[in-house]
């Protein structure tokens, strides 16, 4: 086997020393994991998220909110997911409230698209409900006969 | 830069510091909306379809007995249960079939416990002995007449209901279904649930019962081997009707608990008291206790 020179030894052992601190820190358990990105960071809300029918087939008139907030700046549209053409678009948007009025037969779900990329930043659903009451039977108040 | 949609009519203005009204027409999505339940503002004039009622009332009450040698019957524990399903029906002793129900007016197919089989066995009644009361004691100052024996007799027919102006009305036919007598019975009710405060409730009830005479004659009609003295029997010459009048109220305490409070007066027809097995003009039920519904 050849001998290696204390050079060599030095330079081996500088490496191990530099490299083990970082060894020592991936296989750390206890080591404090770094906080996962926010993946949250573009939001799109309507409020109020449910509208409340009768009946299949009637309309929905509500004033709703639409609310997209973002930690940066996007150029954005709007797109009613069932239609290419967008609802609503504008440049440099980091956050903005639009107070709508919506008429709509079924529920209606809502994509911000980053213009530049035709990327979906964020989405939200204004649902339909049908007002279904609990089924319930008259009291019939039959006793055990003698009381 | 804001677009203008084909399929869309999209008027908005739009503001980043501040929100302004706008308009949007959008049409609808081919989708099929979800559904959702709303439960109505509760009503103890109705029952949940599907939903189990069971309660347990701990208190005092008596059974008044109309055969004469049979004391009253005392009450400690009164059970209640009823189930609604989609036309299914179980309260109590009473079970049924809708055949057609609205808001106001049904017709159910009922089969139900005929009361008189309960007066006449009310010594040895196998539900109360069951549920834990205490069995009768018989007045020793009067004998028992010697070999009277009655079965209890269950009825199927059909009633009809009809709800105005909150008042229910009721009426309906039943005949013996388990070959004890053969007779029927037609009966007719009103009953009217006032909501004394949010707590309290009283349900007010009155009707007619009106008997044949072959059940009369089987329960309250007696033979000469069956009187004390031979010579002395009975047969009812005819169908008769009883008349009562009840109450139900109820104080609720909270969710689970509540008083509550029976009377029950049936006036006996005259084929039942000129029977020489019964003592009375007419028998009272009645309890007071707390009630547990669970």
């Amino acid at each position: 086997m050849k001998k290696l020179g204390l050079t060599s030894y030095s330079i081996l052992l500088c490496v191990l020393l530099e490299s083990s601190p970082i060894v020592a820190k991936q296989s750390n358990p206890w080591q404090p994991k770094k906080k996962p990105e926010n993946k949250q960071e573009t939001q799109l809300t309507i409020t109020p998220s449910i509208c409340v029918i009768k009946e299949k087939g009637e309309h929905c008139q509500q004033k709703v909110t639409i609310l997209f907030t973002s930690t940066k700046h996007h150029d954005i549209c709007i797109y009613d997911v069932s239609n290419t053409e967008p609802l609503w678009c504008d440049k440099e948007i980091k956050q903005v409230s639009l107070d709508v009025t919506i008429n709509v037969k079924s529920s209606l779900e809502l994509v911000a698209k980053d213009r530049a990329t035709d990327t979906v930043l964020a989405s939200d659903t204004f649902s339909l409900s049908i007002f279904q009451p609990v089924k319930k039977r008259a009291r019939r108040h039959y006793g055990i006969g003698i009381l | 830069m804001n677009y203008l949609s084909l399929t869309l009519t999209f008027l908005l203005m739009v503001s980043v510091a501040s929100s302004r009204a706008a308009e949007v027409t959008i049409e609808s999505i081919d989708t099929d909306p979800e559904l959702t339940e709303l439960e109505d503002k509760d009503n103890s004039e109705q029952r949940d379809v599907g939903e189990w009622h069971i309660s347990v009332s701990l208190g005092y009450g008596q059974v008044e007995s109309i055969i004469g040698n049979v004391d009253d019957y005392d009450l400690y524990l009164l059970p209640r249960i009823s189930y609604y399903g989609d036309n299914f029906f179980l309260e109590n002793t009473t079970m049924g079939y809708s055949l057609y129900e609205d808001q106001d007016f049904y017709i159910d197919l009922v089969g139900r416990l005929n009361e008189d089989g309960i007066y006449v066995k009310l010594d040895d009644f196998g539900v109360f002995s069951a549920l834990g009361i205490q069995p009768p004691l018989r007045n020793p100052r009067l004998p028992p007449p010697p070999n009277v024996e009655r079965d209890i007799s269950y009825l199927g027919g059909v009633a009809a209901n009809y709800t105005i102006a909150g008042y229910a009305l009721r009426a309906g036919y039943y005949h013996d279904i388990t070959d004890v007598h053969y007779g029927y019975e037609v009966d007719f009710h009103v009953s009217k649930n006032f909501m004394l405060t949010d707590q309290w409730s009283l349900y007010l009830s009155t009707g007619a019962n009106h008997k044949s005479k072959k059940l009369l004659n089987y329960y309250y009609g007696t033979t000469g081997l069956e009187s004390v003295n031979p010579f002395f029997r009975y047969q009812p010459n005819s169908s008769g009707t009883n008349y009562l009048f009840s109450l139900n109220s109820e104080y609720a305490i909270d969710n689970n608990w509540s008083w509550q409070l029976l009377f029950k007066r049936t006036f006996l027809s005259d084929e039942i008291t000129d029977s020489m097995i019964i003592d009375t003009q007419h028998t009272d039920t009645y309890f007071f206790g707390i009630k547990y519904t669970f």
